[in-house]
């Protein structure tokens, strides 16, 4: 397997469209986390608006903007924004082989299928790793000037709350991912994938999400989403503003354990779909 | 298995569903050092058994082993170059990047040296840092041919390996299969072109409607199993080998007769003449082209 690692991890750090994902990750840490919401307290400090609809209390918003907040900031974007980068990365990295053919070429080299499909979603992982560590020192950048320019005192978080956050943002990322690759895997394509994907994440859920007070089997329903049990697993991590909290939020074991069944259960299923199928 | 076959599958079948039979009841041999032919149609079963000699094609029933192994077994594959339809590589990486990646994957010792020298086997080393997907179709199938070359295999298979080529490409790739077939080397082959296996080739199998209906060396599946003969006067010549026990058919054309009959009876054939006094220039076993052959194996029963 650690052949099959190597060269999927080569493929995904020469892969163009990995270097523009991660650079839409900065975007929207930068854009959606800070700057948005310093513009918007900045409006309404000056007597203005608050363009986000958002913002309820501008002291308990312009804390989460600090330094200390970092964590769960970045992680709170990145439990509903994050996911369909890690789903469409997911869907790129396991099906795009389809497209090209190429997976006819790696299954007549050595390695034998389980090898492939292991090597592929731990390159995935590693590569998931070094997102949520962008994210993270984005955020840090990002909060570090938005600090001075509050003039606000730069307190970092500690380290065990910024491991535990790179942790969280990882465990969801790749909870996303593995659906994305498991999709193309099922579909033998990309594009099927990410576009089932992300309605299913980014209208799907919501919809489910809105009706939840409607039927109590709906209800139960929530509790296996995955923006909940990621917003959920975020929001663990420190204070966030009320406009950002779940009603009935889930434990963060709960949640651990439910984006875990998400990575591992898809895994196993994607890698007995893939033992078996023909490639043609 | 037999040491010196290096595939042998016994009754393969695969099977899409109820109606389509793609591979039915094949039973192929692939001696050790040959250059063997898979000869057929297109959609004659050809790289559907191959996929499934390299394991990514399930049988629906029978057998096959590969170097002694089960298709698809990694033990198997290492000793296994392969080309299948198409070269398939990744395209925003450099041919030599993706030559290092598949030496990574089949786990090739000294990879770079070995990668160097595939590329300078397919005369590619000034555009190895070139992306893939700007290589010309005949670079591509160099690029795929050095892959399949990189492990130094046991058995090289290699379908349609001409295919999309030009004249040009054609012949360079040829004289490649031909210098990679000489010594220990197998090579399984897989084509629809005739002239290719004819110069290519020790032994063929002709596959039709996903059944194997002939394999034996090409000069086996060139003999027509008649004689042709030219004598004077070529019209008593005709009318005296009629006459002759054993002789189905005689057919002239030109100064040319062709006689449907075992070769065996050639004696016998120059005898009579000989004894009807007629002047013999030139009696032998009549033999078709392989293409002749092909047409012949694989033409549609007409009812």
């Amino acid at each position: 397997m650690g052949s099959s690692f190597s060269f999927e991890l080569l493929k995904l750090r020469k892969r163009p469209s990995t270097w523009v994902l991660g650079a839409i990750l900065v975007f929207m840490v930068v854009f959606f986390d800070y700057f948005q919401f310093y513009s918007a307290i900045r409006s309404l400090q000056e007597g203005g608006n608050d363009p986000t609809g958002q913002i309820t209390n501008v002291q308990q918003f312009e804390e989460y903007l600090l330094p200390e907040s970092v964590p769960v900031n970045v992680a709170g974007l990145l439990s509903f924004f994050g996911g369909p980068i890690a789903l469409i990365l997911g869907a790129l990295a396991a099906g795009s082989e389809y497209g090209w053919g190429t997976l006819k070429t790696a299954l007549t080299q050595r390695p034998g299928r389980l090898a492939v499909l292991l090597g592929k979603l731990l390159a995935v992982g590693v590569v998931l790793g070094v997102f949520s560590l962008l994210a993270l020192g984005t955020g840090a950048i990002s909060s570090y000037v938005v600090a001075g320019l509050f003039d606000e005192p730069v307190d970092w978080p500690s380290a065990g709350n910024s491991l535990q956050g790179l942790a969280i943002i990882w465990l969801i990322q790749a909870a996303w991912a593995t659906v994305g690759a498991f999709l193309a895997l099922l579909f033998r394509g990309t594009a099927l994938a990410i576009g089932l994907g992300l309605v299913y994440g980014l209208a799907v859920e919501n919809l489910i999400f809105g009706f939840s007070d409607q039927s109590k089997i709906i209800e139960a329903l929530t509790n296996v989403l995955l923006i909940k049990n990621g917003g959920d697993l975020a929001n663990s991590l420190g204070e966030v503003p009320r406009a950002f909290s779940s009603p009935d939020p889930a434990e963060p074991a709960q949640a651990a354990l439910v984006l875990g069944c998400y990575v591992i259960g898809l895994i196993l299923i994607a890698a007995l779909v893939f033992r078996r199928r023909d490639v043609t | 298995m037999h040491h010196d076959l290096l595939v042998e599958t016994a009754n393969l079948t695969k099977r899409y569903g109820q109606r389509i039979m793609a591979v039915d009841d094949l039973n192929l041999t692939v001696r050790r050092g040959e250059v063997y032919g898979f000869l057929g149609p297109n959609g004659a079963g050809k790289t559907t058994t191959l996929r499934m000699l390299l394991g990514l094609i399930r049988p629906s029933s029978g057998e096959a082993q590969v170097l002694g192994e089960h298709p698809g077994a990694p033990s198997g594959l290492t000793r296994i170059g392969a080309l299948v339809e198409s070269p398939t590589f990744y395209p925003y990486l450099s041919g030599r990047d993706n030559l290092m990646g598949m030496a990574r994957l089949s786990g090739v010792r000294a990879a770079r040296s070995m990668v160097d020298a595939a590329l300078k086997q397919v005369e590619l080393r000034d555009r190895a840092g070139d992306r893939f997907k700007k290589y010309s179709l005949g670079m591509k199938q160099r690029l795929g041919v050095a892959a399949a070359l990189l492990k130094d295999p046991e058995l090289l298979i290699l379908d349609e390996p001409t295919s999309g080529l030009d004249p040009k490409g054609m012949a360079e790739m040829r004289d490649l299969i031909r210098s990679l077939g000489r010594g220990e080397r197998t090579v399984l082959l897989s084509s629809h072109l005739m002239g290719e296996v004819e110069q290519i080739c020790d032994r063929v199998g002709v596959i039709r409607h996903g059944k194997l209906v002939a394999e034996g060396s090409v000069a086996e599946l060139r003999r027509e199993g008649g004689l042709l003969l030219r004598a004077e006067p070529t019209d008593k010549a005709a009318h005296v080998a009629a006459s002759i026990s054993g002789v189905e058919d005689v057919i002239t054309t030109d100064a040319t007769i062709r006689i449907t009959a075992d070769p065996e009876i050639a004696p016998e054939i120059a005898r009579k003449l000989v004894k009807a006094n007629i002047r013999i220039k030139e009696i032998r076993p009549s033999q078709r082209s392989l293409e002749e052959a092909f047409f012949e194996l694989t033409a549609e029963e007409v009812e």
